[in-house]
């Protein structure tokens, strides 16, 4: 895309909406012949540590009985010790900025390092129960939180919620949007509210005190995954009108994040389970009334709600995109 | 040719442009919200959700307009199903004239919905009136070509491509015009082609505004070119589509030429991209060397898995490792300094959230033998991808 563009920027030129010296400068630019390998060698690195990491758990799985205990908790400890030996020499230490390392394979390296700690918990859970039940998890959130502020990683960070979430009991991964699982036990729904809420006044307190403030869209969207969940499970159940306020609330929470932040992905979840949650609601309104005699109305109605809807997101997304720009 | 006002189409590209120019800080915000207003531009979405929603709605509309239609000519359907097909095709197109002439609608949503709906009615109206799937493929390779020249519309081309080698496949296995063993090869043809095609017109000024279909010629052939010579969808297809059984010990025919391909294509694609610093085809190169590895996985367990991912994992480390340390003080060329108006805090945020699926830190019991605090086993499915 470097070299074909040129012919309209000389178009650019010519209707003087651009300088001459602007011209020049882009030229010279685009004459470096600039080919950033920058995402996809990061990408690389990123799938040589789930590769490596996934190898290490089927290994340990296969060979539970044969190789010994001892020497699998050694050699896991030995190659974790090794890498944070290295990311700590390297690190810049703690800051409450945004810092970097030098080079960016440390990242991946802190990464791997956080993984194979877990992995290493949990064998150490499940050969000796160290931990109390449970508690492994929380162990390998506390890691991970470590090592997200100390060296500044997001993914330890993603670990360590990861990690809260699972030892209250809630898988919180796109996947398990999907598949539901949370819609077996009821009680989880309160504990998820309470997790999720937290994780907000943990940001608003973050950025009181502008602790990592870049962590911010991250622990954000895990508060609205989980909230969102929750209510929507909650909405089901028999106290379902409480959630209805705590749904509202919290779609108008972030539907106010989202035009600071100017985040899409936390608006259009915003929407979804604002839409999900007022036709749960909608509903539960057209089956409490009488439904025989408004039976016909419904189905006539049904496809200009339905084309309706549509021109809502449409609108709203406008908006949005308006305010963005 | 075109259907819409030339010097509205040059504006959207030059915007476009601007809007690029701005992303890599050359011209400031000042001046962009000035081209903005002194450039008159068709009406496009350039956010894909908004896009989307105009899209169905779109589809609503051809499809209740239609619905009315049919209550007129509903004697039609029964003897002459074709001629309603064909009303229909017909209102498709004048509908996206509409949208383009007067509307001013360049990638809007809308326009899309007419444009994509009455070339598959076209499609449909052949295939019925001809009772050929031949016909149908013909005439999608034609009408997506004319759809992409008159509206500038990208995702035509691929329907335009699709009817192509659509109509190849059809010749070559149901009117059996060659030995179908060398389907194949014909289909690598065919990618050669549509690749010098692209050669060919990538370097031509004039058609910058097609700048879009011609990627998409690229991508296409790309692709063709590797799926048609690689040894899994060679080996599977000729068993479903010709009846092909082989027993064991045996293969397919020309076996060692498909294994050559399977991974010299990638590799090539790889290499030469990077020589001609070609981004389309480094992805495609990188994703279709992945699905090589998951080709031979696929009929040879060389390695236990987990000696695989262990191995292949610090291979690729090592790659990538040595390719940053190699590319870190460039300044030009090849390099690994982030492009300027790139945004390398979507990967981050996209690694944080892909990270969260793969690594399952529930507890271990003993009844329950599944994952391993880390590394569960969702990841294995990540080997095929590299």
């Amino acid at each position: 895309m470097t070299t074909k563009p040129n012919s309209v920027t000389n178009k650019l030129l010519e209707k003087e909406l651009i300088s001459n010296s602007q011209l020049e400068s882009i030229n010279q630019y685009e004459a470096l012949g600039i080919f950033s390998l920058h995402n996809e060698l990061r990408f690389l690195l990123y799938l040589a540590v789930l590769l490596f990491t996934s190898g290490v758990g089927v290994i340990i799985y296969k060979n539970i009985d044969s190789i010994g205990h001892i020497a699998i908790l050694g050699l896991l400890f030995a190659l974790t010790a090794l890498g944070f030996y290295f990311c700590f020499r390297k690190a810049k230490g703690f800051y409450k900025e945004e810092v970097v390392f030098d080079s960016p394979v440390y990242d991946y390296i802190v990464l791997l390092c956080t993984i194979l700690s877990c992995v290493f918990i949990g064998y150490l859970q499940f050969q000796y129960q160290v931990f109390g039940y449970g508690l492994s998890s929380l162990v390998c959130s506390a890691v991970g939180f470590f090592c997200a502020y100390y060296f500044d990683n997001k993914s330890a960070l993603s670990i360590g919620i990861s990690g809260l979430a699972t030892f209250i009991g809630i898988t919180v991964t796109p996947k398990s949007v999907f598949e539901s699982e949370i819609y077996n036990n009821p009680l989880l729904s309160y504990y998820g509210l309470g997790l999720g809420i937290l994780l907000i006044l943990w940001v608003e307190y973050s950025n009181k005190i502008s602790l990592k403030k870049h962590f911010q869209l991250v622990l954000l969207s895990f508060a609205q995954q989980l909230i969102g969940i929750c209510c929507i499970a909650g909405l089901l159940e028999s106290f379902w009108f409480i959630f209805i306020v705590v749904l509202s609330a919290t779609v108008y929470y972030f539907y106010k994040i989202s035009y600071e932040l100017q985040s899409v992905f936390l608006f259009v979840f915003t929407l979804l389970y604002g839409y999900i949650g007022f036709n749960i609601v909608l509903f539960k309104f057209i089956d409490a009334i009488d439904f025989s005699s408004f039976g016909e109305i419904v189905i006539i109605l049904a496809p200009i709600y339905f084309i309706g809807s549509i021109f809502g997101f449409i609108r709203i997304i406008q908006h949005f995109n308006k305010e963005k720009a | 040719m075109i259907v819409f006002d030339k010097q509205l189409l040059e504006n959207t590209f030059l915007l476009e442009q601007a809007k690029r120019l701005h992303d890599q800080c050359s011209i400031s915000k000042e001046q962009l919200q000035d081209i903005k207003q002194k450039l008159p531009v068709l009406k496009s979405n350039s956010n894909i959700l908004i896009r989307i929603g105009f899209f169905i709605l779109g589809n609503f509309l051809y499809s209740s307009i239609s619905g009315v239609i049919a209550l007129v000519i509903m004697g039609l359907a029964e003897s002459h199903f074709w001629i309603m097909m064909l009303l229909y095709t017909l209102l498709g197109i004048g509908a996206s004239e509409f949208l383009a002439k007067e509307q001013l609608q360049f990638g809007y949503g809308l326009d899309d919905a007419f444009i994509l709906g009455f070339q598959a009615l076209f499609c449909a109206t052949l295939g019925i009136a001809f009772e050929s799937p031949m016909a149908a493929f013909i005439g999608l390779a034609f009408i997506g070509l004319a759809a992409c020249i008159r509206y500038v519309h990208t995702l035509s081309i691929i329907l335009s491509l699709i009817g192509v080698t659509g109509t190849i496949c059809y010749a070559v296995l149901e009117l059996k015009l060659v030995a179908s063993a060398f389907l194949p090869f014909i289909l690598c043809l065919l990618a050669v082609l549509i690749y010098s095609v692209y050669l060919k017109f990538s370097k031509d000024k004039k058609l910058y505004y097609y700048v879009n279909p011609i990627l998409v010629l690229q991508g296409f052939s790309l692709l063709l070119g590797y799926f048609s010579m690689n040894y899994l969808v060679v080996r599977e297809l000729s068993e479903s589509l010709l009846g092909l059984a082989i027993a064991n010990g045996k293969d397919i025919p020309f076996a060692y030429l498909f294994y050559v391909f399977t991974f010299l294509i990638p590799v090539s694609y790889i290499v030469y991209s990077l020589y001609s610093k070609n981004r389309l085809m480094l992805i495609i190169g990188l994703l279709t060397f992945g699905f090589s590895i998951f080709t031979i996985r696929f009929y040879y367990h060389i390695l236990p898995v987990e000696v695989a991912l262990l191995l292949g994992g610090t291979v690729l480390f090592a790659i990538s490792y040595l390719a940053i340390r190699k590319l870190n003080d460039k300044e030009t060329g090849l390099t690994f300094k982030p492009v300027r108006g790139s945004q390398t805090d979507m990967l981050k945020n996209f690694e944080a959230i892909i990270v969260a699926t793969h690594v399952s830190l529930e507890p271990m019991e003993s009844e329950s033998k599944m994952p391993f605090g880390g590394g569960g086993f969702s990841g294995g499915g990540s080997g095929g991808n590299f």
